[in-house]
């Protein structure tokens, strides 16, 4: 196989290696490559501040007690004794 | 159902699925992207499952279960809309796809825009115009950090119907946030466009 033909193989694992859902053995092969192509490496990082990105913009903190009070309530009107 | 049963049905209840709110609840935030609707939402799933926790079969997954409550009651609520989209495609063209974005953010001096800049704002109006299918996938996945397996859960769809929708979603959300830096004046002149041009394996360059 080609270095080209093998720089298109490891980015079609691009999204699957950053979510960490590739089978071991893509897993490894992954990382050997990226440790020896600065091409590739290049496209995984812009890709994984993308990702970065998205997660910062979402971060908001979830209180969820007023909502666990509100429900509780609901459901004790609903017949259920108080937890 | 005598007071007893009544008794042992509430302790359950509160046992099992009330410490289950907070997976719940960010179900509901991924599905409504709205805190008052997915309140809501939490609210009907948790009374729905209360009134029919007879059928929740012991020993099962709760968590699913709710899950499944949870998104048919949003599903229901939302039946006048078109959840049809078509969302075929090469998966392999979507990452495909993505190298040769970063290869336009590159030439158009942007490529460190997503650590440069606080796109934060741009990012979240990129997010909801996304098609509800497509920006479900990505608040479970990408801002919930929630698996594939997990969000197929949440979402009731197959495992491949996820990552075909989150590929297409991240490539249209790279493509909308590398056309809004460029257009925002964001490049940086003399950067790394000019030094070491990036190689998108010789194809054609993505048309945003």
């Amino acid at each position: 196989m080609s270095r080209l033909d093998d720089c298109r193989e490891i980015v079609r694992q691009l999204w699957p290696y950053l979510d960490g859902a590739l089978p071991d053995e893509w897993q490894v092969r992954v990382v050997a490559h990226l440790d020896a192509c600065t091409n590739c490496t290049s496209h995984f990082d812009f890709a994984r501040v993308f990702l970065e990105a998205i997660q910062r913009s979402g971060a908001v903190s979830l209180d969820v007690e007023p909502l666990r009070a509100r429900v509780v309530a609901a459901l004790e009107a609903e017949g259920m004794r108080a937890p | 159902m005598g007071p007893d049963s009544h008794e042992m049905r509430d302790a359950e209840f509160a046992r099992l699925a009330l410490p289950l709110l907070p997976a719940i609840a960010r179900v509901a935030r991924a599905l409504t992207h709205d805190a008052s609707d997915a309140d809501d939402l939490v609210q009907d799933t948790f009374l729905k499952a209360f009134r029919h926790w007879s059928t929740f079969v012991p020993g099962s997954d709760c968590r699913r279960w709710l899950s499944a409550i949870c998104r048919n009651t949003f599903f229901a609520q939302r039946a006048r809309e078109r959840w049809t989209t078509a969302v075929g495609g090469d998966m392999d063209l979507e990452t495909l796809a993505a190298v040769k974005l970063h290869a336009l953010a590159r030439e158009n001096g942007v490529e460190d825009m997503f650590a440069r800049l606080d796109l934060a704002p741009a990012m979240n109006n990129a997010i909801d115009a996304l098609d509800p299918p497509f920006r479900d996938v990505v608040r479970l996945v990408d801002v919930q950090d929630r698996k594939y397996e997990e969000a197929a859960d949440a979402l009731g769809i197959p495992v491949g119907t996820v990552r075909s929708r989150l590929y297409r979603a991240r490539r249209q959300l790279q493509q909308s946030l590398i056309r809004y830096a460029i257009d925002a004046g964001f490049h940086v002149t003399g950067g790394p466009a000019a030094a070491t041009p990036v190689q998108p394996f010789g194809g054609p360059h993505v048309t945003t």
